[in-house]
């Protein structure tokens, strides 16, 4: 896999866990 | 339960500890040199979001300590501290101590001295790299340890949980089938975390104590005293995890810390004292006023070469801190319950900070002192070897044979406490929080570490060490802001009821 493709790879998946946590925080309480 | 039927996160999380020894024993360039290429690449394309988050855990700390927040005692309700508040500060600047500081407090400055100096005049150079040690060391470091070691003393003393790191999940989160898994391995991931970075700390303490020693008897090779002090370190550490020697060893940190204290004050009377704390006001002057902006710093528009030396220390040490967060944040917890959250997250972040801006005021200032106004020799030790740099700056004062030789004793005891101490952290996370692990499971703990120990020393090289122990720690970029999540949803419920 090329360096860019990696680079774009781990970004992407920050983005996604900062989703992430933008849920956790929007979520209902239990 | 305990010495019976062990846990299954007891059988994983021992598993992947020993295998990660077996594999750096048997292998120890490939583990480093993997460890490497894998930081590196995290490092490259995450860089920004490991700078953001220090920066984000240092404001999340503000404004906790100055909302409403900040009245919430770790306790149940009407709860007094256990400690006096001196015995507690006291306490939180043996936690800020450590073997890194008796190895770090001069090469680190020089070292950053060596980098900036190629791109402006030394003063120049001398005040920014002082600065970029205290970014390193202070606030962003001790915001870290501060907001793990609150979510741990929150959950544990105001909830009623355990102190794992599986308490906010299920407890902010509902006890579901996801927040049980998530909070399982964010233990195990713990283990792991405190396991290699408590073994990176006995690397170092080795290869400190083995230069000083070797100084001092006269060997030429510092490398054939590795085994002999890697094995007086072993048994050290290993007796008391056996047997119970709580107070003993809380006398031998003391013991540690008060040698490292005596060394500081030693060097600022009989160094240059005035142009020390020169150095030290206007270092902190330059910090307080610079140290949030300079927390989002990224050596976006520079080249390779600063990149990398960006890299291998700041960008190294927010990882570092985070590797550690879950070890110190137990330890500070523990010794917090009855604080206020504004109480705690005051003293935790500003004594210790105060304490790092002394220390590498002191010994970084007599660093640059000896490469701006004397023979610039000590900058010569430094590339060559980083671990002989403190000696060599002992060297240059009187009663130096004593002044060496206590600062062996303070990093052997610095080592042996804080693995005693990690080893049955470690032990009372495997069992599921049981605050009293039996002899044989903190043995264990102890050997294993032990072996991770000699794997870091086999791989021989501090920045490798390092590299493995940034590796370590990577799942804590993750865990810590979920943890953070889960303390504000709390404290939000809390102030409604």
């Amino acid at each position: 896999m090329s360096h860019e493709l990696i680079d774009t790879f781990m970004n992407v998946t920050v983005f996604g866990y900062i989703g992430l946590l933008i849920w956790l925080a929007l979520r209902p309480d239990p | 339960m305990d010495g019976k039927s062990p846990r299954p996160l007891l059988i994983v999380a021992v598993a992947i500890s020993a295998a990660i020894a077996v594999w750096g024993i048997v292998d120890p360039q490939q583990l480093g040199s993997l460890a490497s290429s894998a930081v590196t690449t995290q490092f490259d394309s995450r860089g920004w979001f490991i700078m953001l988050e220090a920066s984000g855990l240092l404001f999340v700390a503000l404004f906790l300590a100055f909302s409403r927040f900040g009245k919430i005692r770790l306790s149940p309700e009407g709860a007094e501290p256990e400690f006096s508040t001196p015995a507690w500060i006291a306490m939180l600047f043996a936690a800020g101590m450590g073997v890194g500081l008796l190895f770090y407090g001069t090469a680190e400055p020089l070292t950053h001295f060596d980098e900036l100096k190629q791109f402006s005049p030394a003063p120049q150079a001398a005040a920014h790299a002082l600065f970029v040690t205290y970014l390193n060391w202070g606030f962003h470091a001790w915001a870290i340890y501060a907001m793990v070691g609150l979510i741990i003393a929150y959950f544990a003393f105001r909830r009623q949980r355990t102190l794992l790191l599986s308490a906010p999940l299920t407890d902010a989160l509902g006890e579901t089938r996801w927040t049980r898994a998530a909070g399982w391995l964010f233990d195990l991931l713990s283990i792991v975390a405190i396991a290699v970075g408590l073994a990176g700390s006995l690397a170092m303490g080795v290869f400190q104590v083995q230069t000083g020693l070797a100084g001092l008897l006269g060997i030429a090779d510092p490398g054939t005293l590795t085994l002999p002090v890697f094995v007086a370190m072993c048994i050290a550490f290993l007796i008391p995890l056996r047997r119970d020697l709580g107070e003993g060893m809380a006398k031998l940190s003391n013991t540690a810390m008060l040698i490292a204290i005596g060394l500081m004050v030693y060097l600022l009377i009989l160094g240059p004292t005035s142009y020390l704390m020169n150095g030290i006001v206007s270092g902190f002057g330059r910090y307080l006023f610079g140290a949030l902006p300079a927390g989002f710093s990224t050596a976006e528009f520079f080249d390779q070469g600063v990149v990398n030396w960006f890299q291998s220390w700041t960008l190294n040490y927010m990882i570092w801190w985070l590797a550690w967060s879950p070890f110190v944040g137990i330890f500070i917890a523990r010794i917090s319950r009855g604080r206020t959250i504004r109480e705690f997250l005051a003293g935790v972040i500003i004594a210790p900070t105060l304490f790092s801006i002394l220390w590498f005021g002191v010994f970084g200032g007599l660093g640059f002192f000896d490469a701006l106004r004397q023979d610039g020799a000590l900058s010569i030790v430094n590339r060559e070897n980083l671990d002989a740099t403190t000696f060599a700056l002992l060297e240059r004062f009187p009663l130096d044979g004593l002044t060496r030789a206590a600062t062996v004793v303070a990093a052997f005891l610095f080592v042996v406490t804080s693995v005693v101490s990690a080893g049955f952290t470690l032990a009372v996370i495997g069992t599921g929080g049981n605050e009293d692990p039996s002899p044989r499971i903190r043995t264990i703990w102890g050997a294993i570490l032990g072996a991770l120990g000699l794997a870091m020393v086999f791989v021989g090289d501090i920045a490798l060490v390092r590299s493995i122990i940034a590796l370590s720690a990577t799942a804590f970029v993750f865990i810590v802001p979920v943890l953070v999540l889960c303390l504000l949803r709390r404290l939000r419920q809390e102030t409604y009821i």
